[in-house]
């Protein structure tokens, strides 16, 4: 009979304990190498490496399959950064990372069907022209230009965003819509558009509705 | 009396057609009987490859999540003005559930040699018992000869 | 008698069990070396706080991190808090699906607290708020206007329509941003948005080119109402009155009175029932029902115990002695299976964690105000006098107009922005949220490290 009591307890402060057992014991996880490309571990409802890495090799092989831009007789010179992409979408993102991957990838890929022009890098270019013809340094090896080179083609576009929330579940959904356009820098046509757009949808745990 | 028949006939046909499923109709052990082992260059001289369903010019589905739901109707190839590869596969979701697919291309010149970077995967929306077009364009024009397409499933 | 060992093993249980904190609650001792090296390049003011949120680790990341990127914000450190404010974001857009804290949060014998913070909706609203203003200050003009509009988004959770994405502060700075960025017709779109929400304030003119931005009053708090979670303003209202001249006329002053653009303690208050207080109103019906089944039985066993321990009549035969033992022995066991059941009971309530999470952001704000200008380029600073709501002046400060691409901003705050407490309030238990914090002794170094790792206010 005086086992009981004890086993009463025991019973109780195993039952009592059971609620401290919060100890997050987990080994972690060491850094690994994911594939930028596929969909990662850590997910949102917004632009991930994925899509840049989707939409950029999409437009860039769309823009290499159009004829005025990489089999005109001469090959144009094209101008591609961020100056004129917009982002109105509901994401913060730095808009550099999908002009800086379409401008590269088209230059490995377009092996002289376009010719590049780095306006971003104007700046740096034009201070050395001048040292050059003040003669503060030599003429170097290449000859010279009468003038930087002017763009043909220029990139254009837009990021916008359609979100919607639902109160009650908490699911969020994003449509997230990227227009490129390259546009005829003298008669302000545009020659090639090009459109990527996905949604997401996402429901956060109860404890944060 | 005819014309009360011909009501009823057409009532008994519609019964006979409830009764059958919806197109598409996919005999997959079919699909699957027409896998078989790839004749092509192996790594030792005279002998088969042993790779297995990843023939040049064909779409592989590489991921058995999706294996037995999938079947690839179709595949074109061809030139675009600019000399560059446009490949285009149908494909058909056999299931009535709405799948997601991602697939992409690798493009080869002649010396069987990858002509240039694979593409990026590009996602494939398929509801159930639809099917839809994967395209995909190389950056390369005359180095391109062949191409490959990996098909998963999209998470 | 033998009740006694289980009376008593049954309450050394239950005060062991009170003190029952899960460890994820309390915080961790990391290093002197570990200390040092991520203080380093942390202002001085801060070092106590930046001690605790690296003490308090990822459960109260989110909440360190939005009190200390408003404080590094209102300090010019706009670097620090840019990351700290990013950080906060991340955590904030992170989804929590699947996850094993979340999963701990909604169970039985664990209280809301051990859930990563990610903030009620005002104040997640107000971290997308303090980074847009920093993109501002940057000339990052889109990005401004996505992060007051991804701010917006948060504020969906209102329990009725009307209060649903009511903050009115995020269309107006989105609008003000995108008239920055040269896109009126975007702008247009935003202040219809706004004047749907704020039918008084004026709207900025197409010639504005200077944004202030008054902060007054303190926080809303939180309180737990047993599982209920309410908020309580805590500020006074105070106004503000700009006022500016032209530095080759000095004399000429010209004034305009700030216009509230929004009140963050009404946004906090509307909210209305979060989805998760049914879960905690649930959890405290089991903690009320387990209590009482252990008072009726603990009443029941002191009966028991009662009749067990009654002294025998003076006279008594042989026969009813026996008999009164028997029963009095029959007493006893019933009196200890009550007591053992009602001891349990009393400790399933007592182990039941019914109580809102009460962690809130400390330094933020009550109202913001706010007025567009359009100044020459030669205005540089404008004066900000905060003002009693009777009208009697509180305190004057020379704001510098921080201009960048197309616009300038000027923010003001009155009131502390560096939090009083290192600790965030009811960040952890009470025990702990007296305990002192200790920062290591700093190691000897050379001069130009220490140089260097000074960050200049921008």
């Amino acid at each position: 009979m005086r086992r009981l009591p004890a086993l009463a307890s025991a019973l109780a402060a195993g039952l009592a304990l059971s609620a401290c057992q919060s100890v997050d014991n987990s080994a972690g996880s060491p850094s690994v190498y994911i594939d930028p490309g596929s969909v990662g571990p850590v997910k949102g409802v917004g632009i991930e490496s994925q899509d840049i890495i989707g939409m950029t090799d999409q437009m860039m092989r769309d823009m290499l399959a159009q004829p005025r831009l990489a089999n005109a007789q001469a090959a144009p010179n094209v101008i591609i950064d961020s100056e004129y992409f917009h982002n109105e979408s509901s994401s913060r993102l730095n808009k550099n990372s999908i002009t800086d991957r379409l401008r590269v990838g088209l230059n490995r890929a377009a092996a002289g069907r376009m010719q590049f022009v780095g306006r971003h890098y104007a700046d740096m270019v034009a201070k050395e022209r001048e040292l050059k013809r003040q003669g503060v340094v030599d003429k170097a090896t290449l000859p010279a230009a009468r003038a930087p080179k002017g763009g043909d083609y220029r990139l254009g576009g837009r990021i916008t965003s359609l979100d919607s929330r639902d109160p009650k579940s908490g699911m969020m959904q994003r449509y997230n819509q990227i227009v490129f356009e390259m546009v005829d820098l003298e008669s302000s046509e545009i020659v090639w558009s090009g459109i990527y757009e996905f949604a997401k949808a996402a429901q956060d745990d109860i404890i944060y509705r | 009396m005819k014309r009360l028949l011909v009501p009823a006939f057409g009532l008994l046909l519609l019964g006979g057609c409830a009764s059958l499923d919806p197109a598409p109709h996919c005999d997959m052990s079919r699909v699957a009987g027409q896998r078989d082992l790839v004749a092509g260059p192996a790594m030792v001289e005279g002998e088969t490859s042993p790779l297995k369903e990843m023939p040049m010019n064909s779409v592989s589905i590489t991921d058995p999540n999706i294996i037995r739901k999938l079947y690839v109707r179709s595949i074109a190839a061809r030139r675009t003005g600019t000399g560059t590869v446009e490949v285009v596969a149908q494909v058909v979701n056999c299931t009535d559930f709405p799948l997601n697919a991602e697939a992409r291309t690798q493009f080869y010149a002649n010396d069987g040699a990858a002509s240039e970077p694979v593409s990026a995967w590009r996602r494939l929306q398929l509801p159930a018992r639809t099917s839809n077009t994967y395209r995909e364009l190389s950056l390369g024009d005359k180095t391109v000869d062949g191409y490959m397409i990996e098909m998963r499933e999209g998470k | 008698m033998a009740a006694r060992p289980s009376w008593l093993s049954v309450v050394v249980v239950a005060g062991l069990a009170s003190g029952c904190v899960t460890a994820r609650e309390q915080e961790t001792s990391p290093t002197p070396a570990v200390v040092r090296a991520y203080l380093d390049d942390k202002p001085a003011e801060l070092h106590r706080h930046f001690a605790v949120a690296l003490a308090q680790g990822d459960r109260n990341r989110v909440l360190n991190h939005m009190r200390l990127g408003l404080a590094a914000f209102a300090l010019g450190r706009d670097r620090l808090a840019e990351q700290l404010l990013d950080d906060a974001l991340a955590g904030i857009e992170a989804v929590y699906a699947d996850n094993e804290e979340a999963r701990k949060a909604r169970g039985l014998w664990t209280g809301e607290t051990v859930k990563d913070f990610k903030g009620e909706p005002y104040e997640r609203v107000m971290a997308y708020y303090y980074r847009g203003l920093l993109y501002m200050k940057a000339g990052d003009y889109e990005n401004a206007r996505a992060s007051f509009k991804g701010g917006l988004l948060q504020d969906a959770f209102a329990e009725e329509d009307q209060y649903r994405a009511d903050f009115a502060l995020m269309p107006f700075l989105q609008g003000w941003a995108a008239h920055c960025s040269g896109n009126q017709s975007l702008a247009a779109e935003d202040f219809k948005e706004f004047r749907a929400l704020n039918k008084d304030a004026p709207l900025p003119r197409d010639k504005d080119n200077v944004l202030v931005l008054v902060e007054t009053g303190s926080a809303p708090v939180k309180i737990s109402d047993g599982p209920r979670l309410k908020i309580k303003r805590s500020g006074a209202t105070e106004t503000a009155r700009i006022s500016w001249a032209d530095p080759e006329h000095p004399k000429d002053r010209s004034a305009g009175d700030a216009i509230l653009l929004e009140d963050i303690f009404r946004q906090a208050s509307t909210r209305g029932g979060r989805p998760f207080d049914s879960i905690l109103e649930g959890k405290a019906e089991y903690k009320d029902t387990a209590d009482t089944v252990g008072n009726v039985a603990l009443i029941g066993a002191a009966v028991a115990a009662k009749v067990a321990t009654e002294r025998p009549r003076r006279r008594e035969t042989k026969e009813q002695r026996e008999v009164r033992q028997q029963a009095q022995a029959g007493a006893a066991m019933i009196g200890l299976g009550l007591a053992v059941v009602g001891g349990l009971s009393k400790l399933f309530a007592h182990s039941i964690e019914a109580q809102a999470d009460t962690r809130y952001w400390d330094n933020l704000s009550d109202r913001v105000q706010g007025l567009t200008l359009a100044l020459p380029d030669k205005v540089a600073t404008l004066s900000v006098e905060f003002q009693s709501p009777g009208g009697a002046p509180l305190e004057a400060v020379e704001s510098p107009i921080l201009r960048a691409g197309k616009c300038g901003l000027v923010w003001a705050r009155h009131g502390q922005t560096v939090p009083r407490n290192p600790r965030a309030p009811n960040s952890v238990p009470p025990d702990v949220m007296a305990s002192p914090i200790v920062l290591p002794a700093a190691e000897a170094k050379p001069a130009v490290m220490e140089a260097k790792s000074k960050e200049s206010p921008q």
